[in-house]
C-alpha cells in the first residue's frame, strides 16, 4: 500500500492502481482524507447510457430523414405545380394567337367587300331598292 | 466516420463523460440528457471529428466546454472555481455533518490551488480521465501534467494532514 501512495503522489500510477487505491480502506492513515472524498464523491454512470444515448442518436437521425422525405415531396408538389401552371399559360397563349389570326381572316374578308362596295356602280337607289352594276 | 465507427469510438464514451458532466452540472438527471446532447453535437460534427488526431480527447473537451456553456448562462457571472469545480447545484443531500465538512474543506483547499493544478487533479481523480484526455483539455504535455499533478496531490494530502492533525 505504501508503494502505491508514493506512486500516487508521484503521478506515476495508472487508472486502475487509483481505483484501488480509492477504494482500499486497509493499509491508509486516518487523515488520507482525499481519498475518503473522492470515494465518496465519484460519479457511476448509469448501466445503459451507451445504449440509451446511441438509441437517441438513432431516433434524432430517423426524424431528421423524415423530415428531408417531407421536404423533398413538398418541393416536387410545387415543381409539378409550377410546371403545369406554365403549360396551361403556354396554351393560353396558342388560343389568343389562334383568335388573332381568325379576326384578321376575317378582317381582310370585310376590306374585300368595302372594296366591292366602292366599285358599285348605283343605277337606281331609293328607301327600299339599290341597283347597281358592278365589274365582278 | 459512418454510424458503426461513430457509436463504437464515441457514444461509446458516454460513460467516461458521465461522471465529469454530472460533476461540472451538479444534478445526475440533467447529466444524463447533457450527455445525450453533447453525444448529438459530436454527430453533427462526425466529418471533422474523423480527422482529429485526439478523438477521445475532443470528446471530452466538447462535453466540458458544453456544460461550461450551460452554467455561464444560467449563473452569469460566477466564478470559473465554482464552474469547473460544480459547486454550483452541488446540493449535498448527505446528513452526515462530518462529510458536509469534508466537503468544505476540500473544497477550500483546491480553492487554494493553482488553476492548472487543480483542474488536473480534478479531472484524473474525480472524473476519472487518462492522461492524453487531460493533455487534450489543458493543451499541456502529458509530462507537465504529470508534473502537476504530483504537486497537486501532495499540496492536498499535507493540507488535509494540517487540518485534521488538530483534531
Amino acid at each position: 500500500m505504501e508503494k502505491l501512495i508514493d506512486k500516487y503522489l508521484k503521478a506515476e500510477s495508472t487508472l486502475e492502481e487509483e481505483k484501488e487505491y480509492f477504494d482500499e480502506e486497509s493499509g491508509k492513515s486516518k487523515q488520507d482524507l482525499w481519498s475518503s472524498y473522492v470515494k465518496k464523491s465519484r460519479i457511476e454512470a448509469p448501466d445503459n447510457i451507451n445504449d440509451s444515448v446511441w438509441e437517441t442518436i438513432h431516433s434524432v437521425r430517423k426524424g431528421k430523414n423524415r423530415l428531408i422525405y417531407g421536404l423533398v415531396a413538398v418541393a416536387a408538389s410545387v415543381a409539378l405545380i409550377v410546371a403545369f401552371s406554365i403549360n396551361s399559360a403556354k396554351q393560353k397563349n396558342n388560343n389568343y394567337e389562334e383568335k388573332a389570326a381568325l379576326l384578321t381572316e376575317a378582317l381582310s374578308m370585310f376590306q374585300q367587300n368595302e372594296q366591292k362596295e366602292e366599285q358599285r356602280n348605283i343605277i337606281y337607289e331609293d328607301e327600299l331598292i339599290i341597283i347597281y352594276t358592278s365589274p365582278n | 466516420m459512418n454510424s458503426n465507427d461513430f457509436k463504437n469510438r464515441v457514444v461509446s464514451l458516454s460513460e467516461r463523460i458521465y461522471p465529469m458532466v454530472a460533476r461540472m452540472l451538479g444534478n445526475k438527471e440533467s447529466a444524463e440528457d447533457a450527455v445525450q446532447e453533447i453525444m448529438i453535437k459530436l454527430w453533427d460534427n462526425r466529418r471533422n471529428l474523423m480527422n482529429h488526431p485526439n478523438i477521445i480527447g475532443f470528446v471530452f473537451l466538447t462535453a466540458r466546454n458544453y456544460c461550461l456553456d450551460i452554467l455561464k448562462k444560467k449563473y452569469p457571472g460566477m466564478e470559473s472555481f465554482d464552474l469547473h469545480y460544480g459547486l454550483v447545484e452541488k446540493g449535498i443531500n448527505e446528513n452526515e455533518i462530518e462529510w458536509k465538512e469534508l466537503n468544505v474543506i476540500v473544497g477550500n483547499i483546491l480553492k487554494e490551488l493553482p488553476e492548472q493544478q487543480r483542474e488536473i487533479m480534478i479531472l484524473r481523480d474525480l472524473d476519472g480521465l487518462e492522461y492524453n484526455e487531460i493533455s487534450e483539455i489543458t493543451k499541456l504535455n502529458i509530462e507537465h501534467i504529470r508534473v502537476l499533478l504530483s504537486r497537486a496531490r501532495k499540496q492536498v494530502s499535507i493540507k488535509l494532514k494540517k487540518i485534521y492533525s488538530y483534531e
